[in-house]
């Protein structure tokens, strides 16, 4: 499903893409296409792509074609999705402890897109950092 | 400086005669002398120049090009402008006065009236023209010109710059451009696909149209041309007039949110007074009907209605309120820490009131 959506193939396209949007908030997942997480996070995103094109875009990059921002984003997990407004780096309290981005996939579209509606909002009022609708530190108790 | 000016002046009319001015030693000691003597040598020179013939003509060019330091001519301007657009560190003007004190801006607008900088960065003096010999005129202190004459200052220039103020549409007006909208477009067109189609349709031919004519005259009806030009015009009024008014996306409405906003028109009480009145709240009920249309329209409009529950497992659901409500029912404590809240019509589930920030959505 990732191949309807777009792909930044280097660096430079990754930094384009975050300074070139002016009035909608960008949102970059980085992992590998064949990752299972990834798949499903992707699926998420396409399907909401279209609802959400009037404030936010969404990419994908490749963290093994495009290295890059590895270290400065600490990409480690296999799927991240990160959200960015006016060449600033929003932040999301998820609850999970880790408000600099989301590293699991979500299924539910709805969800996804209340948080990049309260990201777009949010950064648009000049936050740094926003609430995001729902807490997902129950998503880890067992 | 007289002489000087003599003597390029001198110079300029032997070039006028067709070559380079060229003298011996012992002229420029008569040039030093007398002025007036040099002008008259210059202007014969040419003269005397025709009858000593060519070879002495090239001998000359050729000393010429070797010996610089007999040519007691003045370089003209031989030197680069600077530009001022390049240079750094330039800042644009500010506040003209603090208090009493003026203030100058970091850049050098003003020295440029009064000359340049050549490329090394010297400044050169404009000539001055003698035209201003006012006493009167020469007295005003300029500095304080602008201050003394405050409002004064922008008079008349002003007025045409801001024009007449935005035409303000009213409520009625409003409604009525929406209705007939609805009527112009097809289900899910926006007003910029509606002008397109209107485009690509070709105008029938003369010949075409009286076919047409004739064979609504066999059948009976009256033959109605079907005339695009008109309905691209009014689509287009319509939707500027909208767009005027602040409806910057007006040409991107879909028919389905234009049938929306009039909906919601109407169901607000009439208010065409007092267009910054209370919060429009619609009747509880009339929202959900038109979901996916609110849906759509939530993100352009910021006007979110939400519905909350005391606690998560209450039927009893709230709402809907505004967000400014909701913000301040948030501050003032009344949702309490279990309640949950939700956008109405947005299909999203309920979540902890306590994590959303209404005021975002104000």
């Amino acid at each position: 499903m990732s191949y309807m959506l777009t792909h930044l193939n280097n660096g430079w396209q990754v930094d384009q893409a975050i300074l070139a949007e002016e009035d909608r908030a960008v949102i970059i997942r980085f992992g590998h296409d064949w990752d299972p997480t990834c798949m499903r996070m992707d699926e998420t995103l396409y399907k909401i792509a279209t609802k959400v094109k009037n404030f936010a875009v969404i990419y994908v990059v490749d963290i093994s074609k495009v290295p890059d921002f590895n270290k400065m984003y600490e990409l480690y997990d296999p799927c991240t999705v990160m959200f960015f407004f006016r060449n600033k780096h929003i932040m999301v309290d998820l609850g999970t402890g880790n408000n600099n981005k989301i590293n699991w996939a979500m299924s539910d579209g709805q969800e996804f897109i209340d948080i990049i509606e309260t990201v777009y909002r949010g950064a648009r009022k000049g936050r740094g950092l926003v609430v995001s609708p729902k807490d997902y530190s129950t998503k880890y108790k067992y | 400086m007289s002489e000087r000016k003599t003597i390029s002046r001198a110079a300029d009319l032997a070039e006028g005669g067709g070559r380079p001015l060229k003298r011996g030693a012992t002229e420029i000691v008569n040039a030093s002398a007398d002025d007036d003597d040099i002008f008259k040598e210059a202007v014969s020179e040419p003269k005397r120049r025709k009858e000593d013939g060519k070879k002495e003509d090239e001998e000359e060019d050729k000393a010429k090009s070797k010996h610089t330091l007999d040519s007691d001519e003045e370089d003209e301007e031989k030197y680069d402008r600077l530009d001022m657009k390049k240079v750094d560190g330039q800042e644009d003007e500010t506040i003209e006065y603090d208090g009493d004190t003026k203030i100058t801006a970091f850049n050098m607008k003003e020295e440029e009236d009064d000359g340049h900088f050549d490329a090394s960065g010297n400044f050169i003096f404009n000539k001055k023209d003698n035209d201003a010999n006012d006493a009167w005129l020469e007295g005003i202190d300029w500095s304080r010109v602008k201050k003394n004459a405050g409002k004064d200052w922008q008079g008349e220039g002003d007025e045409e710059d801001e024009g007449a103020p935005p035409p303000v549409l009213t409520d009625v007006r409003r409604r009525e451009i929406m209705g007939r909208l609805l009527e112009l477009l097809k289900p899910e067109q926006t007003v910029t696909k509606a002008l397109t189609t209107l485009k690509k349709v070709k105008a029938l031919t003369p010949a075409e149209e009286r076919k047409a004519r004739w064979a609504a005259k066999k059948e009976g009806r009256e033959y109605v041309a079907d005339d695009n030009g008109k309905k691209t015009a009014e689509l287009s009024a319509l939707a500027d007039e909208l767009l005027t008014a602040g409806h910057m996306d007006a040409y991107e409405w879909p028919r389905e949110k234009v049938s929306f906003l009039l909906g919601r028109l109407q169901k607000t009480a009439v208010d065409e007074v007092d267009m910054f009145g209370d919060p429009i709240v619609p009747a509880a009920g009339a929202a959900a009907s038109s979901s996916a249309a609110a849906a759509a329209a939530a993100m352009d409009d910021d006007e979110v209605m939400w519905e909350y529950k005391a606690e998560p497992d209450d039927d009893d659901v709230k709402g809907p309120f505004n967000s400014m409500q909701m913000a301040e029912k948030q501050g003032n404590d009344e949702l309490g820490a279990k309640c949950v809240a939700r956008k109405v019509g947005s299909g999203s589930s309920f979540n902890p009131a306590a994590r959303i920030d209404f005021d975002l959505y104000c």
